[in-house]
């Protein structure tokens, strides 16, 4: 028998009375299990059985499929309503499709929770951006922020410099107003996780966005394209 | 499961197997007692559900199930037909009316938002409720989705939909089960019901 605190990334019914649950643990990662009889079980309480719930779980494994004996509530769910809620769910999103499976990295699973107790809070945007830089960092994908990747020449403030996703950056000389242009002071700043302004807010989310492309990691992330149709809708008024 | 000697027989009980809440002990038991003692119920049985799944269509307006275009509810025309109640499934129609505190229309979402598995307002209908919002008919939305996290997206989701139509939305409160105790009640709920607390009315 396992025993972790974690949280619940997914879940969904199986047959009547089961529940596929989407676990991440803080000490066994993550993990596919079965919770079986959760409409009479005490020890699989539904109000339990909730993401952004801190939990300690119960699990024993057997074969490819975990099954889950007991969750128990550690602590208060963490309350997340609308575009926060959105961010929450993309967050389990990423974990549940970057994250390989039974891999243990308990830095990686704080900075995951840290994450999810910053989105209440009023810098949750550049929290969420700083949490994706992360991830490309502990996948090995995150280009070098401090030097360019042709010469290993140090990246400078004031130059500006140009992005590609799978090598890094690369000075520009001519100076266009382009997307795809950024400022050496914005990279220096990004490789501090300082992310308290918008443009560096686009510059990481530049980046997250090209690399993830690049590498086709994860070709459709659904809670972002859910998210972009929420936003069409609230645009039109 | 154990064989018997009616390929029929086991198809049978294979069959009701199926069915919600229904085990093998239970689909066998129902099975011999229908072939042996209630062929008539049994032959019944079968015709309804033909026609049910048949002939059951779902209502234009609403989409819960109905015999014609539009449901029973929608075609009644004594209801409240400022409000609308939003519910993700057709069974929870019949619990708002079982609650006998609501009388006025719905409209059912077929699920409810899950980002993760790309169900967004697309997928549950959001298009055919927002044309019904454009008539301009309504001035209350209440909100009657899951208490959970998707049902608490869904829910923000229709909020925003009716402010774009100037429908006031509502949500049911977070509260404590009648007849419960605080020591019983989860940390959680808890916490919810003293955020959502209510002024007590003076007689
Ligand atoms: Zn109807």
């Amino acid at each position: 028998m396992n025993r972790d605190i974690g949280f619940i990334l997914h879940q969904r019914d199986f047959r009547d009375t089961s529940k596929i649950l989407d676990c991440y643990t803080q000490s066994h990662g993550r993990f596919r299990g079965i919770a079986r009889g959760i409409k009479s079980s005490k020890r699989l309480l539904k109000q339990n059985i909730q993401p952004f719930q801190p939990l300690i779980i119960n699990w024993s494994q057997k074969g490819d499929l975990a099954s889950i004996r007991e969750i128990e509530s550690d602590g208060l769910m963490i309350s997340l309503s609308g575009k926060r809620l959105m961010a929450g769910f993309y967050i389990n999103e990423i974990i549940l499709k970057v994250v390989p499976e039974d891999e243990s990295d308990p830095a990686l699973f704080s900075l995951y929770k840290g994450t999810l107790y910053d989105l209440p809070e009023q810098n949750w945007v550049s929290k969420l951006r700083s949490f994706e830089i992360s991830i490309l960092d502990f996948l090995g994908y995150l280009p070098s922020l401090e030097y360019e990747y042709l010469n290993n020449t140090p990246i400078e403030t004031s130059k500006t410099y140009e992005f590609l996703p799978s090598d890094g950056f690369r000075e520009s000389l001519h100076k266009e107003d382009n997307k795809n242009y950024f400022n050496g002071d914005l990279i220096k700043r990004l490789s501090n996780l300082d992310l308290d302004s918008d443009p560096s807010l686009r510059l990481a989310k530049y980046i997250f966005d090209s690399v993830i492309l690049s590498q086709s990691l994860s070709p459709s992330v659904n809670s972002r394209k859910v998210m972009r149709q929420l936003i069409n809708l609230s645009k039109e008024f | 499961m154990t064989q018997f000697a009616s390929k029929k027989l086991n198809d049978l009980i294979h069959a009701l197997k199926m069915l919600p809440s229904i085990g093998p002990k239970s689909a066998q038991r129902i099975a011999f007692q229908l072939l042996q003692h209630e062929k008539d119920i049994a032959m019944h049985l079968s015709e309804k559900l033909k026609d049910a799944v048949e002939g059951l269509r779902s209502c234009n307006t609403c989409r819960m199930f109905a015999d014609e275009e539009t449901c029973i509810i929608c075609q009644d025309e004594n209801r409240d037909l400022k409000k609308i109640c939003i519910v993700e499934s057709p069974i929870d129609v019949v619990s708002m009316e079982k609650s006998n505190a609501y009388h006025g229309k719905y409209f059912i979402l077929m699920g409810h938002l899950s980002p993760i598995d790309g169900i967004g307002p697309d997928e549950i209908g959001v298009p055919l409720l927002e044309s019904l919002l454009a008539q301009g008919q309504f001035d209350e939305m209440i909100v009657a989705t899951s208490m959970t996290v998707e049902g608490e997206a869904t829910a923000h989701m229709l909020s925003v939909l009716a402010r774009k139509y100037a429908i006031s939305p509502t949500r049911l409160a977070f509260g404590l089960p009648v007849g419960s105790e605080l020591e019983y009640i989860d940390q959680n709920t808890l916490s919810r019901a003293i955020l959502g607390r209510n002024a007590i009315k003076e007689e």
